[in-house]
């Protein structure tokens, strides 16, 4: 890990003594007609190219498509599973948040943004987050802003806007086509918010049962699950479940709240 | 020595001809042609000269003729050994390591690593020292002589200037002869090692098998789970990888350790990501292999090299991808393990959501009948009843001759019986019994269903269950408990000696070690005797019960039964003494109230009034609201009563309500305050109903103004109750106001729902009874609430609602009096929907139960005649019709209706004018009859028919 850590940091490094033109960008045109620019030169609604050629109407753009020295959507991916989600947020903003300028065309921004997303929230950046949030429910693509939604329902429940979560919960289209885990999350967490323990664990147990290699949603559902053990009073399971947070994710916030359940429980147990 | 690296590990075939390579690699001069047989029979290693056997050696390796260089390399040692010259010790050095490589081709790997390590050991200056050691490490390897492959490897690693390629392999041999020792320790540090060095995909997927392997025996679950996600893709996926997790779960299961072999279990990817993988890979091999471009940048040699080499892993891969596809099960036995892990842990939500989604998809796979049962057992565990009843009944409706099935129906048994369901629980019983008759838990079943019917008051099918058991399972361990429930079923059936016979028999047997139920058995042989009128024996066996058993919760009642006991021998003083004992003792407050009210029995009898009065005083002081305040006040008022002190008697009664009314809860005080209406209404104390009314008056008014609206309500009541007219309807406007109900005692409430059906109200009506219902669990009232709820769903159409209530009614009252009312409206509400079939059934209800004959009965021969009427069976109306004058002339309301609705019978019959008469006459003979609206009609329609008479 510390290696990977070490890599990922002269990554940044070098991204940032060179921030500029870490990107190529494949332009198609409605007529089918492709090419490609180190850099998007718009002003007004013209795309004007590297060359001399002239320049073409902004209407006229079917698709771009990003490219990115330093990053792409399998590296996320693997950097997200791993947990190097700062070093993760921190190569999207060098690299994608020079272009987000123009997620208003349409671009693969969104898959980037996403993950993103999913970063900012994990590391507890609420600003990064809201405006994520913000760019993601602008675009074209229903799962995309499906996605946005979901994390600000996670966002509002953390703030305990309950009825605000509920409400925007509501407004996801296909939840289960964003993540399945992460939909069955929400809705126990927010069944246990609601004090319906049994509908909580209905739910949680799916995540437990059918997702327990999804690095984003295991660890959640399974503090959730301990968090129901406590507030039903089953001490001793909710002290099974920290033991598995402590041992299944070593090093990780997801270990230091195990430690803090099993403290209360065996406390509130007498030892 | 490049070549060195190419050795595959286990592999002769392998290792052969890379051997060859290794030779290959020998300087030019030691090339040569070979030699024949005739000049190998011409050549004798004994006498030749040095230089002859060192020329034969190379050409016959050359030649790859081994066998026969065997002799000359033997000799070439003998010769050499102890020359100090630099080109003998060269020679000495080629000779001993070819000899080794000679053997280790022939396969005697024992004398190959024998001569490597000799090799080694005497040159290790020599170029090929490396190669030698990981060459006899090797065949040590082969020979599978770890701890030797282990010493050899550890001493190559010393050298620190070793090429990393050489070191890759070393440290490769180090780390499996360690792992092949079990020093899971050891072998650590050289897997990390090599899995940060090696390049090879083969080598990191092997050294990543076995660094989980190490992880998993060492319980180091800490670097388990910290490696693991740095683990590549195609070590992750690796067979081996996932198999050693499988294993270490087992592993971990067997001891018991169900936490650590869960989180093994699931890191175990499913056969699906295995095959998607695997295919993937294969694909992959297939897309990058290229046709050979001769002048590109790829030798021809390099090209056949790694041809070679992708072809071995897409072998070896096609293999994994064979074992996996042929593991059908692989995936469903995964889950079965992690949901029985879950479900050892007690986490049952996530046992069942696995056990339902194995049998939902797998619905005809053997092991889809034990995950059923598994997701029963599950929620059965998490005492989810609902969800647990309905996997038992799937289970017992599909797989009615399964193997669980006598666990199934006896656990469904128990469950229905939880919820206090006990018809379902027998249903169930006698379901199991006939899908499995030799039931391996028939003994347990029969057992339960005597139990069950004993709770239904059916104790004589209670003790032929009962005495089935117990003649048929005398081992079974329901014996005792079906001994005990059967003498208990004796006691309950009033067939006392019985009862005696069966409780001396149970506690006097020598079969139990310890009798289980002996304390309350003993209690119970002396309510036995009591009821079978043995009053010595049950005195006897109460005073030794006490003496025995001092701390039994049925103490305190076996002193009140002694109490009982002595008082019957009018031995007053004692019996007055051991209900104050039996006081003393009371765990309950039943415990406490019983003692207490056969006491003042007593001292009614001794006319010691004042003695009642202190005694309520003080139960009312230390038990307040706790306590039986109605009969309490009851037995002050009584007694004041007795003494003609009816001042100080209704002092008493108002100072309890006043200070007991206002909790709204308390149902008692409309005991006391009915004892007040009916001093009112009663001969006895005429003289004091302006008393009675001031003094109601007079704490109404204290209500009000200590604002205490339960009370308040309370006084309103009970005025309503004693008014009429224009005054009763103050109070009642006062009271009936939906803002009131929550603060509303249970006669106000009742009050309310009346007044409210009244009214039409019905809002009203519901919120009474629903606040009704919710707070007085017991009430005599509760009837009257429930039948003016009734009337307003009758009134306001909701018909269903009515039914429904109907029966509620009909199950919590039974057939006492005043549920027959309810019933009869069950009939009504038919008939207004014109369903007269079933209308005529309900009234037949209300005809034939006895307890309900009375005013009811021709009301419902009445609605009967009627419904008869609208089905167009005349002659029945007509009968029913008759019926109620004939038999209930007595109930004019009915009899004068009923004459009419004959003599209409009549006239659509047809021919019976003469009848028609004779009915009117008849009619007009009853007096009462005659005077009703009815009979001067009648009067009317005589005239008209025969009008002299008539007139007459």
């Amino acid at each position: 890990m510390s290696l990977a850590k070490s890599i990922l940091a002269v990554l940044v490094l070098s991204v940032g003594l060179s921030a500029r033109a870490q990107y190529a960008a494949k332009v198609t045109l409605n007529t089918g007609h492709s090419f490609v620019v180190k850099q998007l030169n718009i002003q007004g609604d013209r795309l004007y190219p590297e060359s001399d050629q002239a320049s073409t109407s902004v209407a006229s753009i079917r698709d771009v498509e990003f490219r990115f020295a330093g990053i792409n959507l399998k590296l996320c991916e693997t950097m997200f599973s791993s947990g190097d989600r700062k070093s993760l947020e921190s190569l999207l903003a060098q690299y994608v948040g020079p272009v987000v300028q123009y997620s208003y065309l349409p671009t693969n921004l969104g898959d980037y943004l996403v993950w993103q997303l999913r970063a900012q929230y994990w590391n507890n950046n609420r600003s990064g987050l809201a405006k994520s949030i913000g760019l993601l429910r602008k675009m074209d693509a229903a799962s995309q802003r499906d996605a946005a939604n979901l994390y600000y329902v996670l966002a509002l429940m953390d703030r305990g806007r309950l009825d605000d979560a509920k409400t925007v919960f509501t407004m996801v289209l296909k939840p289960d086509a964003v993540s399945v885990p992460m939909t069955e999350y929400i809705r126990g967490r927010l069944a246990v918010e609601g004090g319906d323990y049994r509908q909580a664990m209905q739910h949680v147990s799916k995540v437990i049962a059918f997702h327990s290699r999804d690095p984003e949603w295991m660890p959640p559902a399974t503090a959730l699950e301990a968090r129901v053990y406590q507030e039903t009073g089953q001490l001793q399971k909710a002290e099974t479940v920290a033991n598995e947070l402590m041992i299944a994710y070593p090093g990780t916030r997801w270990s230091a709240l195990g430690e803090q359940i099993k403290k209360k429980t065996t406390g509130t147990r007498g030892g | 020595m490049g070549a060195l690296l190419r050795f595959r590990r286990k592999s002769a075939a392998c290792i052969l001809p890379l051997l060859a390579l290794l030779v290959a690699g020998q300087p030019p001069s030691a090339q040569g042609r070979g030699l024949t047989q005739a000049q190998l029979a011409r050549l004798d290693p004994k006498s030749e000269a040095t230089s002859v056997l060192l020329e034969s050696v190379k050409d016959l390796l050359k030649n790859e003729q081994l066998e026969e260089a065997v002799p000359f390399l033997h000799e070439l040692l003998v010769r050499l050994e102890g020359d100090a010259e630099r080109k003998a010790r060269q020679t000495l050095a080629f000779s001993t390591y070819q000899l080794g490589d000679v053997y280790m081709k022939l396969g005697e790997y024992q004398l190959g690593a024998k001569y490597f390590v000799q090799f080694a050991d005497a040159f290790p200056r020599d170029p090929s020292y490396p190669s030698g050691r990981i060459l006899a490490a090797q065949c040590l390897t082969l020979l599978q002589h770890w701890p030797q492959v282990e010493g050899q490897m550890t001493e190559l690693l010393s050298d620190r200037i070793l090429k990393d390629e050489l070191k890759v392999k070393a440290t490769q041999l180090l780390a499996e002869s360690r792992y092949q020792q079990q020093k899971w320790a050891e072998a650590v540090p050289p897997l990390i090692t090599l899995f940060r060095m090696a390049k090879e995909t083969t080598i990191r997927s092997g050294m990543a098998v076995m660094l989980v392997t190490c992880y998993v025996r060492q319980n180091e679950f800490d670097n388990l789970f910290k490696f693991l996600p740095h683990c590549d893709e195609r070590a992750r996926h690796d067979v081996g990888l996932n198999v050693a997790l499988l294993e270490g779960g087992d592993a971990h299961y067997n001891r018991g350790e169900y936490q650590k072999a869960l989180l093994l279990y699931r890191l175990v990817l499913l056969r699906k990501d295995l095959i998607v993988h695997y295919e993937g890979r294969l694909q992959e091999i297939k897309d990058t292999t290229q046709p050979f471009v001769a002048g590109g940048s790829v030798s021809l040699t390099d090209y056949k090299e790694n041809l070679h080499k992708q072809q071995r892993l897409y072998v070896r891969l096609e293999q994994h991808l064979e074992v996996v596809r042929a593991f059908q099960d692989y995936d469903m036995d995964v889950g079965l393990r992690i949901a029985q892990c879950y479900a050892d842990l007690e986490r049952n939500w996530p046992a069942h959501a696995i056990y339902q989604r194995i049998y939902t998809e797998n619905p005809a796979h053997s092991l889809a009948e034990q995950a059923r049962f598994s997701a029963f057992s599950a929620m059965l565990d998490e005492r989810e009843w609902a969800p647990a009843i309905a996997e038992g009944y799937e289970y017992a409706d599909l797989l009615p001759q399964g193997e669980f099935i006598d666990d199934v129906t006896l656990n469904l048994m128990r469950v229905h019986m939880e919820q206090n369901k006990f018809e379902l629980a027998y249903g169930m019983g006698t379901k199991g019994l006939e899908l499995s008759p030799v039931h391996k838990y028939i003994d347990q079943v029969k057992y339960l269903m005597g139990y069950i019917r004993f709770t239904q008051f059916d104790y004589n099918e209670s003790i032929e269950l009962f005495s089935e058991v117990l003649q048929r399972w005398p081992d079974s361990r329901y014996f005792e408990s079906a001994e005990y429930w059967r003498s208990m079923t004796w006691l309950f059936l009033g067939r006392f000696e019985e009862a005696v016979a069966a409780f001396q028999s149970y506690l006097s047997s020598t079969k139990y070690d310890v009798h289980t139920y002996r304390e309350d058995a003993s209690y119970r042989l002396g309510i036995a005797q009591y009821g079978a009128e043995q009053f010595a024996e049950s005195e006897a066996t109460f005073r030794d019960f006490v003496a025995q058993s001092p701390d039994s919760t049925l103490v305190s009642e076996a002193y009140a039964m002694l109490g009982d006991l002595r008082a019957a021998e009018g031995d007053l003083l004692v019996a007055i003494d051991f209900y104050r004992v039996a006081r003393e003792k009371a765990r309950t407050m039943a415990q406490v109230n019983y003692p207490l009210f056969q006491s003042a029995k007593v001292l009614e009898l001794e006319k010691k009034y004042t003695e009642i009065i202190e005694m309520m005083s003080d139960y009312l002081q230390a038990w307040g609201a706790k306590g039986d305040l109605a009969n309490a006040a009851n037995w002050k008022g009584k007694s004041y009563k007795a003494i003609d002190e009816y001042p100080r008697a209704l002092a008493a009664y108002f100072s309890i309500v006043d200070e007991f009314g206002g909790q709204a809860e308390l149902a008692g005080l409309d005991a006391i305050l009915n004892e007040i209406i009916a001093d009112y209404d009663g001969a006895d104390w005429v003289a004091y109903r302006g008393v009675i009314t001031d003094t109601l008056n007079e704490h109404l008014g204290q209500a009000v103004k200590g604002h205490n609206k339960t009370l308040e309500l309370r006084y309103q009541t009970l005025f309503a109750q004693l008014t009429e007219g224009a005054e009763r309807q103050v109070y009642v406007d006062a009271i009936v106001q939906s803002r009131h109900v929550p603060a509303a005692g249970s006669r106000t409430l009742v009050l309310m729902a009346q007044e409210g059906v009244q009214q039409e109200n019905f809002e009203i009506v519901h919120e009474a009874y629903d606040r009704f219902m919710s707070t007085f669990a017991v009430s005599a009232n509760m009837l009257y609430v429930m039948n003016a709820n009734l009337d307003a769903f009758v009134k306001e159409g909701r018909y269903e609602d009515a039914l429904a209530l109907s029966e509620d009614i009909l199950l919590k009252f039974g057939y006492s009096r005043s549920a027959g009312w309810a019933r009869k409206r069950r009939g009504d509400i038919y008939r207004a929907q014109e369903k007269y079939e079933l209308a005529v059934e309900a009234y037949k209800e209300v005809l034939s139960i006895r307890e309900w004959r009375g005013p009811l009965t021709p009301e419902a021969l009445f609605y009967t005649g009627l419904c008869k009427l609208e089905l167009n069976e005349i002659e029945e109306a007509f009968a029913y019709f008759q019926r109620i004058y004939v038999l209930y002339e007595g109930y004019t309301d009915w009899a004068a209706p009923a004459y009419v609705r004959s003599i209409e019978c009549l006239k659509l019959l047809g021919g019976h004018s003469e009848d028609i008469i004779k009915t009117y006459q008849e009619m007009l003979a009853n007096e009462q009859v005659a005077a009703t609206p009815e009979g001067q009609q009648a009067r009317e329609w005589l005239r008209t028919l025969l009008p002299e008479e008539a007139m007459r």
